[in-house]
């Protein structure tokens, strides 16, 4: 009960990014793992997907970076959990994003040209929003395990900068015209 | 010119004699900047001309410490705990930035001695 409760309320932020925080039930270090790992797998997903299909200088230097990025980030992820010898638990919020993405990735492939970087670009911005408003506000004080904290803390400098750097990305493409 | 590490050894000639003099009469200093939670710190460095800055990143994120106007020195990338050394050899300033994240800004003044 309580996982599809969660699952539903991330579906709707996932798909709107209007509501404030998507995780509302409180999650053990084992889930934040997992969840903070797929999000940034989903994201280098997404900049794979910006490569092939945009032409802009702007928004294929930005899926470089976001790949460059949160592919150290997550390098970091394994080798702690291979430190710590546990394995990451899947849960009902990984599976919204999962399910969330993939909806995403299905809506951009229809895209071309600037409809597309316009649609990347403000899902990224989005996309960092949330996942940096559930970072900084639910899965930092929700850790027990120091070193993981640390990790999510390192991360949060980075995805703070991507946040800025999609304002950015954004503000340059002058979508809303 | 600017090179990594020392770059004595690669002159040659009448060049290589100048370099002696200068290096017998100035052995440079080392001195470190920091990469960290996404900025260069000190932001601002004034080293001697002959001195070396050995950049060093600590985020888990990969940077860059590249000069400015025509990219005169360059890092490359530098992933976390990565270090790499530039020797400066001109006076003058040297705006810089991380090419995978052009927000971070810093410079460096080369004064001559
Ligand atoms: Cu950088």
């Amino acid at each position: 009960m309580k996982l599809i409760k969660i699952a539903a309320a991330a579906a709707v932020v996932a798909a709107s990014f209007t509501a404030p925080a998507f995780a509302e039930e409180k999650m053990n270090d084992l889930e934040i793992a997992h969840t903070a790992y797929t999000a940034g797998n989903l994201d280098i997903r997404y900049a794979h997907l910006a490569l092939a299909l945009s032409e802009n200088d702007a928004v294929r230097e930005f899926a470089s970076v976001m790949i460059r990025d949160h592919s150290a980030v997550n390098d970091e992820a394994v080798a702690l959990i291979q430190k710590l010898d546990v394995t990451p638990q899947d849960n009902g919020l990984s599976q919204a994003l999962v399910k969330g993405a993939a909806e995403k990735r299905a809506e951009f492939v229809k895209l071309s040209g600037k409809a597309f970087d316009c649609a990347y670009a403000q899902n990224e911005l989005g996309y960092h929003q949330i996942v940096n408003q559930t970072v900084e506000g639910k899965f930092i004080p929700w850790t027990t395990v120091e070193p993981l904290t640390a990790l999510l803390e390192d991360a949060l400098v980075t995805f703070k900068a991507h946040e800025k750097h999609a304002e950015n990305m954004v503000a340059g493409l002058h979508c809303g015209s | 010119m600017h090179r990594f590490g020392q770059i004595c050894g690669a002159l040659s000639g009448a060049a290589f004699s100048l370099m002696l003099a200068c290096c017998a009469a100035y052995a440079g200093q080392t001195h470190q900047v920091i990469i960290q939670k996404f900025e260069f710190v000190p932001a601002n460095l004034t080293i001697k001309r002959g001195d070396t800055v050995e950049f060093v990143n600590k985020d888990i994120a990969p940077h860059t410490a590249s000069e400015e106007s025509d990219f005169l020195w360059d890092t490359g990338e530098l992933v976390r705990n990565q270090s790499a050394r530039i020797e400066f050899t001109k006076a003058g300033t040297s705006k810089y930035f991380c090419v995978f994240h052009p927000h971070m800004k810093a410079e460096i003044i080369v004064t001559a001695n």
